[in-house]
């Protein structure tokens, strides 16, 4: 069985990124030129999952975003602060050698424990994530994320409550 | 049947000159193909000889966007469309959907739609749950193990 490394946040000098190839271009040249930048600049932390190499074999950046919900009925938002506080699951990726494992769901669980932590050490009320396309979303639909709104098949903006989160940790636990 | 196969055939290979153009633009690794069969048997649309990009999808580019630059914008695309052997349009679509894909994913404010400020609001105000889904899919058997 394929051993690897927990979820850490990336280190530049120890983690190999050259090799990453999750089929997604994009995916891949943002871990290998921005990732490290964002760091520098507070903007997002990557969490990664490598091999006991230390290759990336996985990674998810994250960063802090606010739900903005003025548009909904006054009434409604009474008890919440607007914008409410979230954790964006802004890129996850997958390295093809490892694919279909179960190391994606494994870094999202890791993201969602830091999210219950958040919520309780500061205010983190859900992790929002933006799907790819439409295939992403029944992903991360299966992963239990709800769009925003359940009106729009095509709408690609999902959402997972941090206190749904905890009581299913809990449970399963 | 014949022409079909024909049009699918350039269709895909006018895709894989694309996704590879964007590759040298980006710098990123080439991606590995699958392994060679008999030339009938090649699926041209498999995803894995485009990779996933969303910019470069399979889907059909059917959808006109018209955007108007002034003559210096104009002259500076095109040197850069031919300095990464793209087409104008090409290299337009690929650096604006990068750009977009990179605003979607640093966004620090989620602006939410009447109707999905609506939903999210009432989810705010009932009580937290389990969330079976997520219950399901974090108990799953994983295919490694974490050594640490």
């Amino acid at each position: 069985m394929i051993e690897l490394r927990r979820p850490t946040v990336l280190d530049l000098k120890a983690h190999d990124r050259d090799g990453f190839d999750s089929g997604a271009p994009e995916l891949d040249d943002w871990l290998r030129r921005y990732a490290g930048q964002n760091r520098r600049r507070d903007t997002s932390a990557t969490w990664v999952i490598t091999d006991t190499a230390d290759e990336v074999m996985a990674y998810v950046s994250i960063s802090m975003t606010g739900i903005d919900r003025s548009a909904a009925p006054a009434a409604l938002g009474r008890q919440s602060p607007d914008p409410v506080p979230a954790l964006l699951l802004a890129r996850l990726a997958v390295d093809r050698r490892v694919a279909g494992l179960g190391v994606g769901t494994s870094l999202v669980a890791h993201v969602l424990t830091t999210a219950v932590e958040l919520n309780i050490s500061a205010a983190c009320r859900a992790v929002v994530v933006n799907a790819l396309d439409l295939t992403a979303r029944t992903w991360w639909e299966r992963l239990g994320f709800a769009p925003f709104d359940p009106t729009d098949p095509d709408g690609l903006d999902l959402y997972l409550l941090t206190r749904d989160i905890e009581a299913t940790l809990r449970a399963i636990h | 049947m014949k022409a079909s196969r024909q049009r699918c055939y350039k269709s895909g290979v006018a895709r894989l000159l694309l996704l590879e153009a964007d590759r040298r633009l980006t710098g990123a690794p080439k991606c590995p193909r699958p392994a060679r069969r008999s030339r009938m048997a090649i699926d041209i649309d498999s995803r894995a000889w485009y990779c996933h990009c969303e910019y470069m999808s399979q889907s059909v580019k059917d959808e006109r966007l018209q955007i108007r630059v002034n003559p210096h914008e104009k002259r500076l695309l095109e040197r850069a469309a031919e300095a990464a052997h793209l087409s104008v349009s090409a290299f337009v679509v690929a650096a604006a959907a990068e750009r977009a894909e990179s605003v979607l994913a640093e966004r620090q404010v989620v602006a939410l739609s009447p109707a999905a400020a609506e939903a999210f609001s009432a989810a705010l105000n009932r009580p937290g749950e389990v969330n079976a889904r997520l219950a399901v899919a974090l108990k799953r058997k994983r295919g490694f193990r974490f050594v640490d």
